[in-house]
């Protein structure tokens, strides 16, 4: 007998835990997240707007932004697909290796992609002018268009690669039966079931595009978008009106890529339990032999340029100036030592972002999906929100609200977690969720049933059965927000100083040395992190993030 | 196992985040220990960390800086009136102290080291006291240009910037961001008159590669042969070329200075120590030491000029208008965003 699982006003009352949970919660996210949200927008006054529209720079930065957006969309999901196929389906040596180069792309910190690129690809990089001879360059549309597709096919890639491994043999043999040939099978089986996949793929991708901040800044050159003009008009102008301005048109596209992942999750939910799982015990049917050799091919310059990169970041740092002078040179590394303050705030401020979004998240996706609290659909959204948020817009509200009105808090630790938190806490959220939807109601009811309030289920059936979804949002957080410039960049102090900021400033003034240097430590730091993670919760590398 | 596992891990967790809370909310009741120092520093993180290091020895006084770029620390200063979190704003033009300090946020101090200082490097209310002088030139990278340019003469003037030929390969900071290239703006808009001056403007920012958003930037894009010809501050250029790049540096007739300024911020934590900070930069040996590293322009008759650095008497300056150049400054910029895009 399934107890009624709705929580009435009244009842809400007879659980203590579950009543002071939703309050701190509730009071969390009008607080911390819808409040500055609300604040910021009512920033611009009427003639803000009137500018936005009439200034051709911003006109320009708005085209640039959508144009951006779609077109590192399609190409980062191109070369995810492409990727996660060969993975997959490619049955060649050394897939173990292969697979882990998407993964340490994901993990590194933004600015770590548009730097390499600096060195690799830029006016005097390794690859365009020393090793092609070319007097080419990139940065503007073009470098930005690559930069942002080799930065985030890594999204696609572990997205489509489960979808993948959810298709299972049986459809492919069964074509192959009928009489299709391999590549047909590849072409009219396996990709149109990757459809939804890719859907999902697109728009998560097309949110992290609208709101990238690192890439444009380093290599955008004259291409503006709205994400750094967010940040110029707060820095260079002063302006906060317009600045929020633009950061609310910015979300307008965000807005909407959100409001069809909503509607595409709700509506595909309960088919993945039917369709696939892994229940088919059919070997999938393999590729043809040439294609398989262009697969490869295709990871093997995708992983020798990631490898390059990390390569170059940590080359760079140890000699004078790259592309110009290679003496080695230990003057960057003990320069960047004098920044351990900073790099200890980063490790810091990121455990407790990390600490504060699990928690946060799981126990909102608790009380929505399991106690049926009341105003649901409000506590789902509010915790979904910054999802939508770019980084910058969501330090400009933090900025224009709580270092307005109680000033003590400006360039505090708080804020700066805050912001943090707040950015990652839908996927947090989303994370928990799905873990709580595949598990069986029916072993709370069971533990209720025999006397057990809804905190001591929590904590004894949901927590230890989830622990995976609050490990792999724990790492997300942590490696999201050590890296993070654009939430925070506006919210640093003298006491408060992360190593992200120090790294824009020096690849702002062209230091490319320090600049690598203060990275490599930051990737150290990020991946011993990451490294701790896994040994206490025993979560194999490539499972981490692929639910 | 994978229930002990969990079980420290979410114990771990839920501590991380206690603490946090705990140390943030410390954090927000704190105030900065008294026998410190804060700086806001918009030169650049070298020398800054050189006048701060020498400070920290000579004083003991323990100091800290951030960098940023001007129009962000100004930001800072005039936002934080209520509850000043710094004590010293090092560098930037003198017109952006004198600006600050209408709104109220700068304390007034007259140093005894400021004696025997020109009248135009010491705020007659005594808001901000000059220790340099920065001017505008243009780098060129001969390596790079005799590449692309073959014979063609490298550009010494304003007026040879405006070269066709040039498209894509200069580089300049971006107004919007830069007070540098603010200055720039205001520099071809004074010396040629405001219509001869957009038409100027709007020759060249076609030509332009690249807008960094900080002046430290230029040199170092045309040092390391990204771009053959930037526009930057002389003394940047210089540096440059002191470390070995293929850089000459060009001082234009008719260029743009400016006086750069330290100032204390009204209400500092520490303001007795923003005193001696003030002192102390203004003194001999911190002069000598930061135009020897920054190669700077010195304002100070008593510092030796080094042999890469530029005096005073050699540059060409025109009668810059800077409460003109203030006032024009919303104008100017909406002006410049029409024509950029």
């Amino acid at each position: 007998m399934a107890a009624d699982r709705r929580l009435t006003h009244s009842q809400i009352l007879k659980e203590p835990g579950v009543a002071i949970f939703y309050a701190v919660l509730s009071v969390f996210l009008l607080v911390f997240i819808v409040g500055p949200l609300v604040v910021v927008f009512l920033e611009p006054s009427a003639a803000d707007w009137a500018r936005v529209w009439t200034t051709p720079r911003w006109r320009t930065a708005i085209g640039n932004t959508l144009a951006m957006a779609f077109r590192s969309t399609a190409t980062a999901l191109l070369v995810g697909l492409v990727y996660a196929i060969a993975i997959e389906r490619g049955n060649f040596p050394g897939k173990r290796i292969f697979e882990l180069i998407p993964l340490l792309l994901l993990v590194s910190p933004p600015f770590v992609g548009g730097l390499a690129f600096i060195f690799l690809l830029g006016r005097s990089g390794l690859i365009t002018s020393n090793w092609l001879g070319l007097e080419v360059s990139l940065y503007g549309r073009t470098g930005l268009w690559i930069a942002q597709t080799l930065s985030f096919f890594p999204v696609a890639f572990m997205i489509l690669r489960s979808s993948l491994q959810s298709i299972g043999g049986t459809l492919d043999n069964a074509a192959r039966g009928l009489g299709a040939s391999r590549t047909r099978v590849l072409f009219s089986v396996t990709v149109p079931l990757l459809v939804p996949g890719m859907l999902a793929a697109a728009l998560f991708i097309g949110i992290i595009v609208l709101a990238d901040f690192a890439n444009p800044l380093l290599i955008g050159g004259r291409y503006r978008v709205l994400a750094t003009e967010v940040f110029s008009q707060l820095t260079g102008w002063a302006d906060a009106g317009m600045s929020a301005a633009l950061g609310i048109v910015l979300l307008m596209p965000a807005a909407v890529f959100f409001a069809l992942q909503q509607f595409l999750s709700r509506r595909s939910h309960g088919r993945y339990v039917t369709v696939g799982g892994r229940s088919s015990q059919l070997p999938q049917v393999g590729l043809p032999a040439p294609l398989r050799v262009l697969l490869f091919l295709f990871c093997l310059t995708v992983a020798a340029y990631t490898l390059l990169t990390f390569f170059v970041i940590f080359a760079a740092a140890v000699v004078q100036l790259w592309g110009i002078d290679y003496t080695i040179t230990a003057d960057h590394v003990r320069r960047s030592l004098r920044h351990w303050p900073e790099l200890r705030n980063s490790l810091v401020f990121a455990l407790s972002a990390a600490a504060l979004c699990t928690l946060v998240s799981s126990v909102s996706a608790y009380l929505v999906h399991r106690c049926r609290v009341p105003f649901r659909t409000g506590l789902d959204l509010a915790t979904l929100l910054p999802a939508g948020i770019p980084g910058t817009l969501y330090g400009v509200a933090l900025v224009t609200s709580f270092a307005r009105w109680y000033p003590r808090l400006n360039g505090t630790a708080l804020l700066i977690i805050l912001a943090m938190a707040a950015s990652y806490i839908p996927v947090g959220y989303r994370i928990s969720s799905a873990a709580l939807q595949q598990m069986q109601p029916s072993l709370d009811d069971g533990a209720r049933n025999l006397g057990a309030h809804r905190m001591q289920v929590f904590r004894d059936i949901t927590v230890p059965l989830t622990a995976n979804a609050l490990f792999a949002t724990f790492a997300y957080a942590f490696i999201r927000s050590i890296g993070t410039v654009s939430a925070v960049v506006f919210l640093v102090s003298f006491e408060t100083m992360v190593s992200s900021v120090i790294i824009l400033n020096l690849a702002e003034q062209s230091s490319w040395g320090r600049a690598a240097a203060l990275a490599s430590m930051l990737v150290l730091i990020t991946f011993v992190g990451l490294a701790l993670v896994r040994l206490i919760s025993g979560t194999r590398w490539n499972r981490m993030f692929t639910r | 196992m994978t229930r002990l596992r969990s079980f420290v891990g979410i114990t771990l967790i839920m501590t991380l985040s206690v603490v946090s809370l705990a140390a943030a909310g410390r954090a927000a009741s704190d105030r900065p220990a008294a026998g410190s120092l804060r700086v806001y520093a918009v030169i650049t993180q070298d020398d800054a960390e050189l006048l701060t290091d020498m400070f920290r020895e000579e004083t003991g006084v323990n100091v800290s800086f951030i960098r940023a770029t001007t129009g962000e620390l100004v930001n800072r200063v005039i936002a934080e009136q209520d509850a000043p979190q710094a004590d010293i704003l090092l560098g930037g033009a003198s017109l952006l102290h004198t600006s600050i300090a209408q709104a109220g946020a700068l304390e007034s101090y007259r140093s005894p080291n400021a004696d025997g200082l020109p009248a135009y490097g010491v705020d007659p209310d005594g808001y901000w006291t000059g220790f340099y002088v920065t001017s505008l030139g243009i780098g060129v990278n001969e390596d790079r240009f005799r590449r692309l340019f073959g014979d063609t003469p490298v550009p010494e003037t304003w007026d040879d910037l405006l070269d066709e030929r040039f498209a894509g390969e200069i580089v300049m900071t971006d107004p919007l961001a830069s007070s540098t290239a603010y200055l720039f703006l205001q520099t071809q808009l004074q010396r040629l008159g405001w219509d001869a001056g957009w038409e100027y403007l709007e020759t060249l920012a076609p030509l332009v590669g690249q807008f960094p958003t900080s002046g430290g930037a230029p040199p170092q894009l045309i040092g390391s042969g990204e771009y053959s010809i930037g526009v930057a501050f002389v003394h940047a250029l210089s540096r440059y070329r002191r470390q070995g790049f293929p850089l000459s540096v060009h001082t234009p007739a008719q260029t743009g200075g400016e006086v750069g300024a330290v100032s204390i911020i009204r209400g500092g934590p520490n303001t007795e120590n923003a005193r001696r900070f003030v002192d102390f930069v203004l003194s001999v040996e911190a002069q000598q030491a930061f135009v020897d590293q920054s190669l700077v322009t010195p304002l100070s008759d008593r510092v030796v000029l080094p042999e890469e650095a530029v005096g005073i008497q050699e540059i060409d300056l025109i009668d810059y208008d800077s409460e003109l150049a203030g006032r024009q400054r919303s104008e100017t910029l909406e002006q410049w965003q029409q024509i950029v895009d």
